[in-house]
């Protein structure tokens, strides 16, 4: 038994599969093919929320992907579980765990329901005028209060345990919607010969024929008319089939988003599945077939449980077997609702009356419905409702007013009439138009290749539909040149052709009422909420939506925004198009994070960089950093040892023995070609000719205003081949700076480019015994002061395998890095480092690396530069060729700003008390008794305790600072003022001897 | 175009070289990169209300002629033009 209120014999579920399921703790048995609503109306359930500000009893609304009431919790395990759901998308799986969301402690009783009585207090922007006095009680009493009202579902607290995939796909014609439209367009586009991708949100093809089971395609009822054309689709070979899957967004040039539900219908999914699959489609051309949406109307109470749009309770009893109610009313500015009233009444159903707001309905239904014996009180209206959780009765009177009459019923359908879907065409950049007559907005003019058919274009009528879609289909799969001989006819019967519609509020709602009409019913505005907004001085769409929060919620207005604009329209008595939509924005419907990220997670967010040193780093207890995406070695303590105490022992260790180093990540770039020296100058502030084969420059780039960008030591290894180094950090930028140059402004160059980062591994051997630890491995260079001098670079052999040596220094001390394709590099370092252990040399890491450097006025760009500082500034004008008549940033440095007085320049700042450690990023002043606002002379770029030097050491950037060396100057500091002296960058060996040893 | 004679032009001629752009409502020539691909740089004609691509042509080659109004007056809104009246 799944349900008292399934009609045997009705809908087009099978009674013999059943799945169970619980809500708010109770089981229920619902048939495979339900969806969550149809299961729970199957079993009687219509309350099944309460709404967002004044906690409303809500039921069901609707049966597809526009619900605004029936959202709920759903839940597989204590992970697998999403709150904000629509019960009439989910489908039912045996053990889905359904709970009720924004109520406390039951649905029946909802201590929130108070609200409801407060509601004068609650109107449309309350928040704007409340919650500001007193200001102390907004982080103690109205943030928590708000926070915790705020939202309806509560966030799942476990990770996401499902994966999610991504897929892309070209193809010829994309069809987004698998109705009527879409299955004949697919349908014909597939026969002309293209390649086609036909994708429908729902779990099975058919759109509108899950409802309107009057419909005939070519003498089959319509239903398994769409089955078959589905089967017939798959079978062929260029075409693609989706369901579940729904195009949430549409992006420039035919780039269109889906999002495919995978297993959230199954019971047992396993673990192979994604969850959802993202599929990202670029189509020669699109078809969109979104077909159109029901409009509710608006009429005081129209939102107790049990009113719903008149087509879903027609696809709960023609798709699913469910009767809504057992003494139905309606009350409907169209036809369409006359249908549903048919069906029900020959399902067995007692219809108590059809209300119908016109004067004159379409003459075809009121025929049908005197014929079926059903009461129709046109030109009357519904002016209110009774019933607490469930609607129990309607209010019915003339129009104008008039005595009014009482009718128990215990469901309401409504309907004022269809709104196309254009949410997609809007997205795709198009021009809507408006349809006065039919009060609506249509695809106007196109920007993409793409055409609307059905009734998201407008078109009324069976036939018509179909013979636009069968147009539409050949014309675009032609368009992108296929030529298959293929030729669908198809042709279409229906019971009526529909007349009708409204839009705005309907009698009892109007301008001199102050019942709760709901326009927007998850976010709980009325009509008059609307007239409020206009009233409070918001007189443009956007305005009066923001104030309101009309169309904001999960259902982004799908029911609600044509609603709210006529009421608004109607106050600022303007026509509509006047008034004007808000955007369309992607996602159509809500997408899940995890399909968005897909796989973008854990490590694979944000991958690490590892060198190929890593491992033993590792193993030698190094702590690590990160630099960007690099893991560095930061420091390596021993037992016991706090990092001050690693740190100090490295840096005495390194200048009194020696320290091994992995540089690896610093950039690479090989440089080659005829014009390479030609290329470097253009690039580089340095002049290059002048270096020869063999040695190295440290040199510095600019961008082109003039600022320093990144520095490295450059080798040259031949008259055509250089090895370029950059900062870890620039690498990627450096490459693409070069690049932009080469292709763009200097593309007659003969020079080539090539990344060489992760190619070669660097261990740098630094200290006083750095040649004695690394001589007995060097083969074929001549390691002697006089044949290999600081600044050199040479090629051999190192521990047997092809090594690039360079003598350079970023200690001070005399030191090498040892370049050895990266594949080689841990056992090289292990043979050096077994040597350079039992000759007193330790591992160190980045802190060290920084202190030493510092130690010896070497800056670091990106740390002691900001991107505003120039050459000079860094004391480095010594680095810029005077006699190159062009290089990038040569003009940027004769702006008048870059060389005027006053400028703030590198200095080196040491501390009155040499035992405080300044901050990097602390504020300098020359008076410390200047009222706030301070003058800032500028900041502490670089500070340490330097071991070897015996105090604190710092740089800083000070305006005018070199003017200023001997000087006193103050960091004011939150708990004190610290007195510095400003002095040269260079703090230990300061004639620098060491470096030559 | 970077001025090849740039060490030599006047404060406003760098300024307008390096900082001032066009930021027209359709027609726009601009240098674009294939990062995920070959890494080639190349230049393309594109309509910034619709993100259309018109034209692409390579690096160092001319502008390519095209007729400004068929761009400007295609039948693509901004999004201010489609919320209406702002007033």
């Amino acid at each position: 038994m799944s349900g008292a209120n399934r009609i045997p014999g009705a809908g087009r579920l099978t009674p013999a599969k059943t799945a169970r399921f619980t809500f708010d703790g109770k089981t229920y048995t619902a048939l495979e093919g339900d969806t969550a609503a149809s299961a729970l109306l199957a079993n009687g359930v219509h309350l099944v929320g309460r709404s967002f500000k004044y906690h409303r009893p809500r039921g069901i609304l609707s049966s597809g992907a526009e619900e605004p009431n029936a959202l709920l919790d759903i839940s597989r395990d204590s992970a697998r579980r999403q709150p904000n759901v629509r019960a009439s998308v989910q489908e039912v799986f045996d053990g889905m765990k359904v709970q009720s969301q924004n109520r406390w402690p039951s649905l029946s009783f909802d201590i929130g329901g108070i609200n409801n009585l407060l509601s004068p207090f609650l109107a449309a922007g309350f928040y704007y005028k409340t919650f500001m006095w007193p200001r102390a009680a907004w982080a103690r009493v109205y943030e928590p209060m708000i926070r915790r009202a705020a939202g309806l579902g509560t966030s799942p607290t476990e990770a996401d345990p499902d994966h999610y995939a991504s897929r892309f796909a070209h193809c010829d014609v994309l069809v987004v919607g698998g109705g009527i439209a879409g299955l004949s367009a697919a349908l014909a586009a597939a026969e002309a010969g293209a390649k086609v991708m036909l994708c429908d949100e729902q779990a099975t093809a058919g759109g509108a024929l899950h409802f309107d089971a009057s419909v005939r395609i070519d003498g089959v009822d319509g239903y398994d008319w769409a089955q078959c054309v589905v089967a017939r689709l798959k079978a062929m070979p260029n075409v693609e089939v989706l369901t579940r899957t729904t195009a949430f967004g549409y992006y420039n040039h035919n780039f269109v988003a889906l999002a495919e539900r995978v297993t959230d219908h199954m019971a047992h999914p396993g673990k192979k599945l994604p969850r959802e699959r993202l599929i990202q489609v670029r189509a020669k051309r699109v078809i969109l077939a979104t077909g159109a949406i029901e409009r509710h109307m608006v009429f005081p109470n129209n939102d107790r449980p049990g009113i719903m749009l008149a087509s879903a309770a027609r696809e709960y009893l023609n798709h699913y077997g469910v009767a809504v109610g057992a003494r139905i009313g309606v009350y409907t500015a169209h036809d369409s609702a006359y249908e549903a009233a048919f069906d029900l009444k020959k399902a067995g159903v007692s219809v108590a009356a059809i209300v119908d707001c016109r004067t004159r309905p379409g003459e075809a239904v009121l025929a049908e419905a005197r014929r079926l014996g059903i009461e129709v009180l046109a030109g009357h209206a519904v002016i209110d409702t009774s019933g607490k959780l469930r609607v129990s009765s309607m209010t019915v009177a003339r129009n104008g007013g008039g005595a009014n009459r009482k009718i128990a019923i215990d469901a309401l359908l409504m309907s004022a009439g269809w709104t196309p879907s254009v949410h997609m065409f809007s997205q795709s950049r198009g021009k809507l138009r408006f349809d006065a007559e039919g009060q609506r907005f249509l695809p106007g003019t196109y920007a993409q290749d793409c055409l609307s058919i059905g009734a998201c274009n407008g078109t009324d009528g069976l036939q018509q539909t179909i013979e636009e879609a069968l147009a539409a289909g050949e014309l675009m799969a032609r368009a992108t040149g296929a030529n298959g001989e293929g030729k669908i006819l198809l042709s279409g019967e229906q019971a009526f052709e529909w007349t009708g519609g409204m839009v705005g509020a309907a009698e009892g709602a109007g301008p001199d009422t102050s019942a709760k009409a709901f326009v927007d019913f998850q976010h709980d505005v009325c009509a008059k909420d609307i007239r409020l907004a206009v009233r409070e001085g918001m007189h443009s769409i956007e305005h009066i939506k923001r104030f309101t929060t009309n169309g904001m919620a999960s259902d982004q207005g799908k029911l609600s925004n044509m609603h709210g604009l006529a009421i608004a329209a109607e106050v600022l008595d303007r026509d509509i198009p006047q008034v004007g939509l808000t955007t369309f924005r992607a996602p159509y419907t809500p997408v899940t994070y995890g399909t968005l990220v897909g796989h973008s997670r854990g490590d694979h967010f944000d991958p690490a960089r590892k060198t190929p040193m890593h491992g033993w780093e590792e193993a030698h207890g190094a702590i690590f950093e990160d630099v960007g995406n690099w893991k560095r070695a930061w420091f390596y303590p021993r037992a016991g040892e706090t990092m001050h105490q690693a740190v100090n022992r490295e840096c005495r260790t390194v200048r009194e023995v020696a320290g091994i180093f992995d540089a690896s990540t610093l950039g690479k770039i090989e440089v080659v070609g005829p014009d390479a020296a030609e290329f470097l100058n253009l690039i580089y502030t340095n002049a290059w000719d002048t270096l020869k084969p063999g040695r190295c420059r440290y040199g510095i780039m600019l961008r082109e205003d003039g600022f320093v960008y990144d520095d490295g030591v450059v080798g040259r290894l031949a008259e055509d081949r250089f090895h370029v180094t950059t900062t870890t950090g620039g690498a990627p930028r450096v490459m693409h700076h070069m690049e932009d140059y080469l292709q763009t402004e200097f593309p007659h160059l003969k020079v080539w480019l090539t990344s060489t980062t992760e190619q070669w591994a660097v261990i740098a051997v630094q200290g006083p015994k750095a040649r004695e630890i690394i001589e007995p491995f060097v083969e074929g260079i001549d390691l002697s002061n006089a044949a290999f001098p600081h600044m050199s670079v040479a090629e051999g052999k190192f521990c047997g395998v092809p090594t690039r040596l360079f003598r350079m220094s970023f200690t001070g001390d005399l030191g090498y890095e040892i370049n050895v394709p990266a594949d080689y590099a841990k056992s090289v370092l292990e043979q050096v480092w077994a040597r350079a252990e039992t000759l007193g040399a330790c591992a160190y890491g980045t802190e060290t690396m920084h202190i030493l450097r510092a130690e010896k006025g070497y800056i670091i760009v990106g740390q002691d530069t900001d991107g505003t500082v120039t050459p000079d500034d860094a004391g480095l004008n010594w680095a810029v060729s005077k006699k190159k008549t062009d290089f990038v940033g040569i003009r940027g440095l004769k702006r008048p700003d870059l060389v005027k007085q006053g400028r703030k320049q590198l200095v080196g700042l040491i501390t009155k008390d040499p035992t405080i450690v300044l901050e990097e990023g602390a504020q300098i002043v020359a008076d410390p008794n200047e009222p706030k606002p301070m003058t800032m002379l500028g900041h502490v770029t670089s500070a340490y305790w330097s071991e070897n030097c015996g105090r604190s050491i710092a740089f800083a950037l000070v305006a005018g600072g070199r003017e200023r060396m001997g000087k006193t100057l103050y960091v004011p500091m939150p708990d004190k003022t610290i007195t510095v002296e400003v002095t040269d960058m260079v703090f230990f060996d300061k004639e620098g001897g060491r470096i030559h040893g | 175009m970077r001025p090849s004679d740039i060490s030599a032009i006047s404060d406003e001629a760098f300024e307008e070289f390096f900082f001032l752009r066009d930021n027209p409502k359709g027609l726009i020539f601009e240098r674009w990169r294939h990062m995920h691909g070959c890494g080639r740089f190349f230049n393309a004609a594109r309509d910034t209300v619709s993100d259309k691509f018109l034209q692409t042509y390579k690096a160092g080659e001319p502008k390519p002629d095209i007729d400004a109004t068929v761009v400007t007056n295609a039948p693509v809104e901004t999004y201010e033009a489609t919320e209406g009246d702002a007033r």
